[in-house]
């Protein structure tokens, strides 16, 4: 130590640095080996337990002919045999019965289930929730809804407004799969914008949900929610063809934010609300193009025909040929009750107007 | 003894599959790819073979086509994930008999060999 001070600094300086660069490369290969290890050990488990767990799941439960999906205490005792202590043990069986889970539907799938609450193997994931490893609550929730495990005392709810996205966004998914009243808890819970891919994936979560009871979804379109979940509302409410919320989606109609404002006129051209033609006809004169082609595209959706002097009046003086082609498309649309009409324009079109109106009715030419 | 070849990459399902039809009584081949299966093929007769479509080496279909070039056709069974329609109806096109849609149940594989065979 003596010597070490009696160098100058910048000596000392590098000794300090070349001592740290041993000790971090010492901890480096140390973590490689013990992972390493702990990989060869845990194959040697694999190949240890993962056949027997095979023969085990594919005769006492696949082909086992049973009508009841209980297993027998039999059935689970053979299991418990198996060193279940262990928890990679028990990770090897779970990994298996997840495996089969997938490939097997009815009755299989159901007896698979109840074997995995029989050995208790749901412990592990509950106990996981607690961990402060993200990856690990990911997984467990992962595990719990492949699984169908889901108890409201879990407590999963308060992940909903966990500061990791992705945790988020399972939770999301889990609770909406599983509890019969979770897209209206996972929805009250969102207060940040919604990326297009989380938009994606809760909309198709909820129309592939399919057994319990649709939930109102203009509840959520109003200015209290984040316009992403607006917008995703307002898909979802087109997709259940949910028609009582016209009155709150012409509400819309008023707001500053002009993507929502195309968004709603959208949505009453899918849901064809002839109620809403007036109100859109109305609000035509004061919005930018880019909402007027929205108007006039929902116009031709909705078909009613009562709006196809306005689409004409649009076709003749509206300059932009943006509008005047959507105009076309939307008498087109029509079918019968517009064609007269159409035919009429036709006849007496300039020529510019009438190349418009033959890509209106030119099926293959889409816009 | 009616002769099955199942050609599967999953190892758990070639597995299990195999127990359910050994257990009926059929006689089993087993090929884990595309190339071990079309081998198989070449030198053994089958009175039925249950394909997947995805497959290394080589697909389902390429399987299906071979399997159709003989005098003898031999009844086809493809077990699909959900997510493959076109290719169904492709494997549908070249000559498959029936299809399985992964997850299936034990029982639903049984009657649909029992009724080719």
């Amino acid at each position: 130590m003596n010597n070490f001070t009696s160098y100058p600094l910048f000596i000392q300086g590098a000794l300090l640095v070349i001592l740290i660069t041993i000790v971090a490369v010492i901890i480096t290969y140390f973590y490689i080996i013990i992972i390493r290890l702990k990989g060869n050990f845990d194959n040697k488990l694999r190949k240890k337990y993962e056949p027997k767990f095979h023969d085990l799941l594919i005769y006492e439960i696949v082909t086992n002919d049973s009508s009841s999906v209980k297993p027998s205490d039999l059935t689970v005792n053979k299991f418990k045999e198996l060193d279940l202590r262990r928890k990679s043990v028990r990770l090897i069986l779970i990994q298996s019965i997840r495996h089969f889970r997938a490939q097997f539907s009815g009755q299989t799938n159901v007896a698979l289930r109840e074997l995995y609450i029989k050995l208790n193997l749901q412990a592990d994931a509950l106990a996981n929730l607690h961990s402060t490893r993200p990856h690990s609550i990911i997984m467990a929730i992962k595990e719990l809804m492949e699984m169908n495990i889901f108890e409201p005392e879990i407590g999963t709810d308060s992940f909903l407004k966990h500061k990791n996205r992705y945790i988020r966004e399972i939770t999301r998914k889990y609770i909406i799969v599983m509890d019969e009243e979770g897209v209206s808890k996972v929805f009250t819970s969102i207060v940040e914008p919604l990326s297009g891919i989380e938009q994606l994936e809760l909309f198709h979560v909820i129309t592939e949900k399919g057994t319990s009871k649709i939930c109102d979804f203009s509840n959520w379109v109003n200015n209290d929610f984040p316009s992403s979940l607006v917008s995703l509302c307002l898909k979802l409410i087109v997709h259940f063809q949910q028609y009582n919320s016209t009155p709150i989606i012409l509400q819309l109609l008023a707001t500053e934010d002009r993507t929502l404002k195309r968004e709603a006129i959208n949505a009453l051209g899918k849901l064809l609300q002839v109620q809403s033609e007036s109100d859109l006809v109305a609000m035509y004169d004061d919005e930018p193009e880019e909402e007027k082609i929205e108007i006039i595209k929902a116009l031709g959706r909705i078909g009613s025909g009562n709006k196809l002097s306005f689409l004409k009046y649009v076709f003749d003086n509206e300059p932009a040929i943006q509008l005047k082609k959507h105009a076309a498309k939307s008498i087109v649309n029509h079918n019968s009750v517009g064609l007269f009409l159409f035919n009429n324009m036709y006849i007496k079109a300039s020529p510019l107007n009438r190349t418009i109106l033959a890509h209106a009715s030119n099926n293959n030419i889409k816009y | 003894m009616k002769s099955i070849l199942i050609i599967e990459d999953d190892q758990i399902l070639l597995e299990t599959m195999d127990a359910i039809l050994s257990l009926r009584g059929y006689l089993v081949s087993l090929a884990r790819n595309g190339k071990e299966a079309l081998e198989k093929i070449s030198t053994n007769r089958y009175d039925l073979v249950l394909t997947d479509l995805m497959l290394p080496y080589s697909n389902g279909l390429e399987i299906i086509s071979k399997l159709n070039q003989g005098d003898k056709k031999t009844p086809v069974i493809i077990i699909s994930s959900s997510h493959s329609e076109e290719s169904i109806q492709d494997g549908f096109n070249i000559g498959a008999d029936d299809y399985i849609r992964k997850p299936f149940t034990p029982s639903e594989l049984l009657l649909r060999i029992t009724r080719l065979l």
